[in-house]
């Protein structure tokens, strides 16, 4: 089961209903946000994002840089 | 395509998304009303606030476990009577296996309550597991009304040369 915070969901579910309505986003770019924005909330552990503090994006681009391709990526 | 009835396409839902009753119900091709019952029976809604969302994960899950339960494996022995939707052991723990190949073949039986005939697809393999649980009769393949002497050759793909 995927965990999730369902204050975020519901700011996650506008944004990306105003990416497709207003801005015209394809479906595969609503699901690379998708994952993105996940991958954030992981970093911040699913807090709040009313509560987003600067630090929360410093520390995720750092886990960004940190994160290491996997063994079959790596040896191509 | 038409969708089979009972049969949710669970695998257009994706994990990371939120979805309305409406969008669930186009995308899952099952009517709104049906999502609602199912929020009655345990799929869990993101929160109580309008309009509700399901999460894509918990959506997955739900039908997969709802899958999960509706099947009835047959143990060995057993035969699954389409009739009364329960798997049997055919009446007297009789069965017939014709086969239809050198390794696989059906094998079909009674079924003890609706008497209907029961059948199953199985392969020889699995057929000696069967021994001592079942008393398997091996029938051979009634032939055909018309047995065509000479393979019909494929005249269409002539015509198009």
């Amino acid at each position: 089961m995927t965990k999730y915070n369902p204050n975020n969901e519901r700011i996650k579910q506008q944004y990306l209903r105003y990416l497709k309505s207003a801005r015209g986003r394809s479906e595969q770019t609503l699901d690379t946000v998708a994952k993105a924005l996940y991958r954030f909330e992981v970093s911040t552990r699913f807090r709040d994002f009313r509560r987003f503090h600067v630090e929360q994006a410093i520390a995720f681009r750092r886990t960004l840089g940190e994160a290491t391709a996997s063994p079959e990526t790596a040896k191509r | 395509m038409k969708r089979q009835k009972g049969r949710s396409n669970r695998h257009r839902i994706k994990a990371l998304r939120n979805y309305t009753i409406a969008e669930t119900s186009l995308l899952v091709g099952v009517h709104r009303r049906t999502v609602r019952e199912w929020i009655k029976r345990g799929l869990p809604v993101l929160d109580q606030k309008r309009p509700l969302l399901i999460h894509g994960s918990d959506l997955k899950s739900f039908l997969a476990n709802r899958k999960q339960r509706r099947k009835q494996p047959c143990q060995p022995g057993e035969l699954f009577c389409v009739k009364c939707r329960t798997a049997k052991v055919p009446a007297g723990g009789l069965a017939d296996y014709i086969p239809i190949s050198p390794t696989r073949g059906s094998l079909s039986g009674i079924c003890p309550t609706c008497n209907a005939i029961i059948t199953q697809w199985t392969s020889l393999a699995r057929l000696n597991e069967l021994k001592g649980k079942l008393d398997v009769k091996t029938l051979t393949r009634q032939p055909r009304i018309v047995d065509p002497l000479v393979p019909i050759l494929n005249c269409h793909l002539e015509a198009t040369r």
